[in-house]
């Protein structure tokens, strides 16, 4: 049982949630990477390691005891190389929508509206008319 | 029911699908065809007749079967009974009828508009003949529904037109969710008897035992009630046939009087045999088929417009063979829907014969017409006797069996309101249909020839006058005549053995002997049916005095109005909601993703039994030098946070990683270790990169309330996903079930078959070789959309500065 690293990722889950839900696109992308990070975690967590197996280097095929459970850190791998793609999409998104807009709060940009919709329907356009 | 031995024809299917294929021709190809669309759809209609009628006699039945659904049941199975085929026969026969007289009479519409117009009518019809011919309850749903959207597009022929939008609209919204109502009957049904085949159920008594014993056979019961009468416009839903009359005659002739509303009795007398000793059935059918059956006889008689007359007095027929079915009159019934499609499909197409010729349907502006139209004018005398039920026409012979039905059966004693109000209420509505019936052809045909009724115009009223180029139809008295002239003959012949056969074919439950004639005998049914008569004459005479009697029934509060209010609120409605709910803030949708977590998590652990007492909490094997990262962990995780300054931000997310990664090395994992200290030191670049160009963080971004929800929410998220971790962690509820580390697993097949020591690399380029494919797609997919974004203000600058 490892308590002391499950609390630290109680604390990364709650800083992460706490930071994407606040209204500025930077904490946003903190909180998306303390996210990432926390889940990583709780798939090493999860995947039963302890830290007195040894890393899953495979001398001879037969003895395999007492090594690492593999899949783990290799769905990690893969996890924290598309959060990182991920993460650099947003931070440029951030910089553009910044540039455009000229701020960085989610909420305070222009909703569109559905007549603004290039081609759509107006509001209420969907709503059959009759004629009395 | 007559025992009929059961022989295979591949006849049914062949009948079905001459329909639906001339359908798919006319669809496709009606520009090229133009009239010969018409033809070929009479054809069809034709075709599929003949097709029935030489099915083999009353001793066997021919069916087709072929398993269509099989893992639920349901077969693609046809079953020609003598109902089935009765009302098949019907379908085609009229069919044939109206598709000839369409020919003619839509010739000089919209071209553009007939391939759909021939596509929808025969769709129609094949539809039409897989609801009498199918033997499966979900197949006659399928085919159901298909009636529902080919009458749609028929009505709203002329597109347009907002009234024929708006009358289509309406026909599709009460008849595709009674529909759908439907299914559900059907799915309960099927669910009760275990079968999905309608001669399965309903020739098994067991089955039919076990349905009634069921508590859920008012329910099915009721949803099929909806069903049938949405499709037949009864009570309360009746209100979408007079508003259907915007399609063209042949359109209300077929589908509005003669075949797509008599659906709902036809399916009906489907589960007549099922249903029939539900305590439910006879009121509810008898009462909405009352209401439905008066309503529509007191307002035909207020109208002036010819159609809406016969759309009136269609839905008080509709009434009566729902009324009738209340009490099981079946055979009364069938005959009731010949003589019904055969006299009001005749007057409605003399009705379009009316308004081509005479530019008006308004009876206050018609009259005298029987000079100008001889021909139409004898096939709406001919039909109006029907309707009045005078003999000796078909009319008459089905007037004194359901008069003699009515004054014998046991059910009609049964009844609350008692036989004498039943019968009272029938002889009620026959006097107002027959003096509507009088109204119509006296008004239109004879009299004086009025102002209004003037011959000419600035369009041509007929196309084969106008119109020499294409090849027209035959004139279009001739499908009129030729269905009055049927109610006649069928009415002559009742006296031998047509009608008698026809009533043996279909009856399933007699309760007393049933014989008609066309000499009347004297007796109490042709007392009434006389005394009908003399009060249709009083009433016709009268009507003048009549139409000054204040008409206090649906004028202020239109049924369809408000439906068509009901639903534009309901539009309004989900308007409201979706904007209120999906209003375009993100911290709410991500609010929501991020407690639907613990919403869902929470049920999960609910019905597994767990909570957090299940958790076992030991002693940590970490090392000293673990848990101190664990510390700084958690005191970097909490700087990320609370920074104030961007740089800080940076900074601490920066350590965070750097501390997982080292954690990775407690862990003995050397490849994501490295895997994260290079992307790690990249994105800290990137980040810095950025923070160049954005601005700082704001002295105060959310309101008090906003900070403590999204606290909140973030506690509530943060503790549900850490019992889910410490419930994975504990010993006795995890499996250790190690595919990869068993010999022979993932770690020895990484050396073996991979060529590499290094498990984890084996595994990301061999094994997992795809996803990792996958992943450098969307690294490279991420470059691209970064470097298009940046540039994209570029390209935008340099043309503002050009222009």
């Amino acid at each position: 049982m490892e308590l002391p690293l499950a609390i630290a990722i109680a604390l990364l889950f709650a800083g992460g949630a706490y930071s994407i839900l606040r209204p500025n696109f930077f904490r946003i992308v903190v909180g998306f990477g303390l996210l990432s990070n926390a889940v990583n975690l709780l798939m090493i967590l999860c995947g039963g390691f302890r830290s007195q197996a040894a890393a899953p280097f495979v001398a001879d095929p037969h003895r395999v005891d007492g090594l690492m459970d593999p899949i783990p850190p290799d769905i990690i791998l893969t996890a924290i190389v598309i959060s990182f793609a991920v993460g650099a999409l947003f931070l440029t998104l951030c910089y553009v929508v910044y540039r455009e807009y000229g701020t960085d709060d989610p909420e305070a940009l222009p909703v569109r509206e559905p007549e603004d919709w290039a081609g759509g329907p107006a509001r209420g356009a969907g709503l059959p008319r009759y004629e009395e | 029911m007559a025992p009929h031995s059961t022989i295979p024809s591949n006849v049914l299917p062949a009948a079905l699908a001459l329909p639906f294929a001339v359908a798919a021709l006319a669809a496709l190809l009606g520009r090229r065809l133009g009239a010969v669309a018409g033809w070929i759809v009479a054809a069809a209609a034709a075709g599929s007749f003949l097709l029935l009628l030489d099915l083999p006699g009353h001793d066997a039945v021919a069916s087709f079967r072929v398993p269509w659904l099989p893992e639920i049941g349901v077969d693609f199975a046809l079953r020609a009974d003598p109902f089935g085929r009765f009302f098949a026969l019907l379908v085609s026969g009229v069919g044939f009828f109206v598709a000839l007289y369409a020919i003619s009479y839509m010739a000089d519409g919209d071209e553009r508009r007939m391939p759909r117009f021939w596509g929808a009518l025969a769709a129609f019809m094949g539809a039409m003949l897989g609801i009498a011919l199918s033997d499966d309850l979900l197949l006659l749903f399928l085919f159901w529904e298909i009636t529902s959207l080919s009458s749609f597009l028929l009505i709203g022929h002329h597109d347009d037109e907002p009234a024929a939008r708006a009358g289509a609209l309406l026909a599709l919204q009460v008849t595709a969710l009674g529909g759908l109502v439907l299914a559900v009957g059907v799915l309960l049904v099927a669910q009760v008897t275990g079968t999905f085949s309608i001669s399965g159920i309903a020739g098994d008594p067991a089955r039919i035992q076990a349905l009634l014993d069921s508590p859920l056979a008012p329910g099915a019961l009721g949803c099929i009630l909806v069903g049938v009468f949405t499709k037949s416009a009864q009570f309360p839903f009746h209100f979408w046939l007079p508003r259907a009359m915007v399609a063209p005659t042949p359109v209300s002739a077929y589908l509005h009087a003669a075949t797509m509303v008599k659906a709902g009795p036809f399916l009906l007398g489907r589960m007549l045999p099922v249903f029939g000793q539900l305590p439910m059935w006879t009121p509810v059918l008898a009462t909405v088929g009352l209401v439905t059956m008066l309503l529509g006889a007191w307002k035909a008689f207020r109208e002036t417009d010819l159609k809406a007359i016969l759309a009136r007095t269609t839905g008080s027929t509709l009434g009566f063979l729902t009324l009738l079915y209340g009490f099981g009159a079946a055979e009364q019934d069938a005959l009731q829907m010949l003589n019904h499609a055969l006299y009001k499909g005749a007057l409605f197409l003399v009705a379009g014969i009316v308004d081509h010729h005479a530019h008006t349907r308004d009876l206050r502006r018609l009259g005298g017409l029987r000079r100008e139209l001889p021909l139409p004018f004898l096939a709406a005398v001919l039909a109006g006797l029907s309707m009045a039920g005078v003999p000796p026409l078909l009319g008459f012979l089905v007037k004194e069996s359901f008069y003699d039905e009515l004054l014998h059966s046991d059910a009609v004693s049964g009844f609350a309101l008692g036989r004498g109000f039943v019968v009272a209420a029938c002889v009620l509505a026959n006097v107002f249909v027959a003096a509507v019936a009088a109204k119509f052809v006296i008004g239109t045909f004879l009299g004086e020839r009025r102002e209004g009724a003037s011959r000419g115009g600035h369009h041509a009223p007929h196309a084969h006058v106008d119109d020499g180029a294409r090849p027209a139809g035959p004139p279009l008295w001739v499908s009129p005549l030729a269905l009055a002239l049927g109610a006649l003959a069928l009415g002559l012949l009742g006296a031998t053995d047509f009608t008698g056969h026809l009533a043996e074919a279909i009856a399933s439950r007699r309760s007393h002997p049933f014989h008609v004639s066309l000499i009347p005998t004297p007796g109490l049914p042709l007392w009434l049916s006389m005394g009908g008569m003399a009060m249709a004459v009083a009433l016709y005479l009268a009507r003048g005095r009549m139409g000054r009697i204040p008409d206090l029934v649906e004028t202020h509060h239109r049924p369809d109005r408000l439906w068509e209010r009901m639903v534009a609120s309901l539009a309004v409605l989900g308007e409201e909601v979706s904007m209120r709910w999906q209003n375009g803030s993100l911290r709410r949708y991500l609010a929501a993703t991020l407690l639907s977590v613990p919403v869902l998590a929470g049920l999960a652990l609910a019905r597994a039994g767990l909570s957090h007492r299940d958790v076992v909490v030991s002693l940590s094997e970490l090392p000293w030098f673990g848990l101190f990262l664990c510390v700084l962990l958690g005191i970097a995780t909490m700087i990320a946070v609370t920074a104030t300054t961007r740089l800080q931000a940076s900074i601490a997310t920066t350590t965070v990683g750097f501390i997982v990664s080292m954690l990775f090395v407690v862990y003995r994992s050397p490849d994501i270790l490295l895997t994260q200290i290079l992307i790690e030191t990249v994105s800290t670049i990137f980040v810095l990169l950025v923070l160049l160009f954005m601005p700082g963080f704001p002295r105060r971004d959310m309101s008090a309330p906003g900070h403590l929800g999204a606290i909140a929410v973030a506690t509530v998220f943060s503790l549900v996903v850490t019992l889910l971790l410490l419930l994975s962690m504990t010993p006795g509820l995890r499996e250790n079930a190690n595919i990869a580390v068993r010999p022979g697993g993932l770690l020895s097949l990484a050396l073996e078959k991979g060529g590499g020591a290094n498990a984890v690399n084996v595994i990301i380029v061999d094994i997992r070789s795809l996803d990792t494919n996958g992943e450098i797609t969307v690294l490279v997919a991420v470059g691209l959309c970064v470097y298009a974004l940046l540039r994209a203000r570029r390209a935008r600058s340099e043309g503002g500065a050009g222009a």
